[in-house]
């Protein structure tokens, strides 16, 4: 068993490349807290969108704008709500493209774990939805409960903020650990992985057709890692309709934005899911690079979800703590 | 390997993803650029009108006494973070003149009025503390948010205007292209010439009061 030891160094060597592209991320160079002190942006250092995703950022604005009217509308016309559910879903869909839905985070560990297309469909429902009751749970709980200003919202949410990208970041940690031990066998020559107890992945070479029993606790720590922090913008359309007095069409509005992430998130991770499964069947027409191959991607994978953690959460902490009350 | 080609195109994608914000806050600015008896500017006087949904989200919790209407003073605290958050920003305001740039200093008299419909406005004054452009000479002053988090448009009506100038200058305001046909149209030429968040795209949604003196 002595060759199956800890590949220390190649562990080592793939965490200081994941660590040294956080680094140079620009969300290190600047502050987190929003710039009117209430409501976080997405992600921090952001830029503006480019091409088809100013395109998507275009389109989500006019929603947001009609769905406001909508919540208005619906106090005097009932028959506002489906205009109010079918934005709230077409929102979803567009802003879902932009940074802070757990696109990369569901992808990369769909492609790192070797999950096929319905279990990453589920995965991303799933996170969409913690998303949404996160936001709702924080609204409730803030401002009907306690009366606490927006200020104080944004002191929360920077909170659960560091929570779910700390959980991003150890996720990542433990599936380079996990991947980067099968990669270091793969590069000696020997199985990918040893076959214990634990194993709960497929054996093929193809994870769109094989699936192994779900690791529910890993899993679930995925979307909860995603579904910790709230969206900003369902974070506003509660407080407005609570500020209208229509605090069930808030809830009714996030819920229908997060079918629309959540529709988003899966056609992305599907993708993701897709192609993996594809490059793996082109290398199987070669003996030994399938498998080298599907090390390779795993601990990729496991290694950007590493490095996206950090990236954030050193963002996140680097940046200007959130005024308090 | 064409497909791993494709899943490295695809990862790059989410990762520049991640990369770009969308608005969550749009707001409707009145600027007014204030000259001193030197006939330099001395100050720029922002008056920014939030959205209906980001105002009342901010305003949460601050009715103290309960009467459904927001006072100043009422306000007072939320206008405070707000100009203090907005440093790190640089309060969004951008004044050049040929290669050089006009340092703000921190912002003066600023408050919050809650105007119908509860639309809030953040009134501030940023006083220039270095750099001011000379007498006469050309100057811009952009107002964008370079992360694209707010959406600034400058009001239809009276939306700048200089104070106390000298006589013969003018201000004139140059709104932005419109982003929808003109990123249409690049989406149909190259999806993927979209990856590179290099360029200094935020300053395509930057409105220029432009300023000169005959």
């Amino acid at each position: 068993m002595n060759r199956s030891r800890p590949p220390w160094r190649l562990l080592a060597l793939v965490g200081a490349v994941a660590l040294a592209c956080a680094a140079a991320h620009p969300a290190w160079a600047q502050g987190a807290a929003g710039p009117f002190g209430v409501g976080r942006p997405d992600a921090a250092g952001a830029g503006a969108p480019t091409g088809v995703f100013a395109w998507m950022a275009a389109k989500q604005s006019l929603f947001y704008h009609a769905l406001s009217q909508a919540i208005r509308a619906l106090r005097t016309d009932s028959a506002a709500l489906l205009s109010l559910v079918g934005l709230s879903f077409a929102y979803g869909v567009f802003h879902a493209a932009g940074p802070g839905h757990g696109k990369a985070v569901i992808s990369s560990y769909l492609v790192a774990t070797g999950e096929g297309f319905r279990r990453g469909v589920a995965l991303s429902s799933l996170a969409a939805l913690a998303q949404a009751v996160t936001a709702i749970v924080v609204v409730g709980a803030l401002t009907v409960a306690l009366g606490a200003t927006s200020v104080a919202m944004g002191a929360a949410t920077y909170w659960l903020e560091a929570a779910s990208y700390a959980a991003i970041t150890a996720l990542g940690a433990l599936l380079l650990w996990r991947k980067g031990r099968g990669l270091a066998r793969a590069a000696r020559g020997l199985p990918v992985h040893v076959h214990g107890p634990d194993c709960a992945h497929e054996h093929g070479v193809d994870p769109a057709l094989v699936q192994g029993p779900v690791d529910w606790r890993r899993a679930g720590a995925a979307v909860l890692a995603v579904g910790l922090r709230p969206c900003t913008g369902a974070l506003i359309v509660l407080v407005f309709a609570l500020a209208q007095g229509l605090a069930w069409a808030g809830v009714l509005a996030t819920l229908a934005m997060a079918a629309g992430t959540a529709l988003t998130v899966a056609a992305i991770a599907s993708l993701a899911v897709g192609a993996k499964a594809t490059a793996l069947r082109i290398a199987s027409a070669r003996p030994g690079l399938g498998a080298m191959l599907l090390a390779v991607l795993e601990t990729g994978a496991a290694a950007l979800i590493l490095a996206f953690g950090v990236v954030m959460l050193g963002g996140l902490l680097s940046g200007s703590a959130p005024l308090a009350g | 390997m064409t497909s791993l080609r494709f899943l490295l195109v695809l990862i790059g994608c989410l990762v520049a993803s991640e990369a770009f914000a969308h608005p969550h806050v749009w707001v409707t600015a009145r600027s007014e650029l204030v000259y001193g008896p030197e006939g330099r500017m001395t100050a720029v006087r922002h008056a920014w009108t939030f959205d209906d949904m980001f105002s009342s989200f901010a305003t949460q919790g601050l009715d103290a006494d309960g009467d459904g209407k927001l006072t100043r003073e009422e306000l007072a605290p939320l206008a405070e973070v707000n100009v203090t958050s907005l440093a790190e920003f640089k309060f969004f305001t951008f004044g050049k003149f040929g290669d050089k740039r006009v340092v703000f200093d921190t912002p003066v008299d600023y408050w919050l009025e809650s105007g119908p419909q509860g639309a809030l406005t953040l009134h501030f004054t940023l006083p220039v503390k270095d750099n001011a452009p000379a007498k006469g000479e050309p100057f811009r002053v952009e107002v964008y948010d370079p992360t694209y988090f707010v959406a600034f448009e400058f009001a239809k009506e009276d939306p700048a205007r200089i104070v106390s100038a000298p006589a013969g200058c003018g201000v004139e305001l140059e709104r932005p292209k419109a982003p929808d046909a003109e990123q249409s149209k690049k989406l149909s030429e190259s999806f993927f010439s979209g990856l590179s968040p290099g360029a200094n795209f935020g300053a395509q949604f930057s409105n220029t009061l432009l300023v000169a003196c005959r």
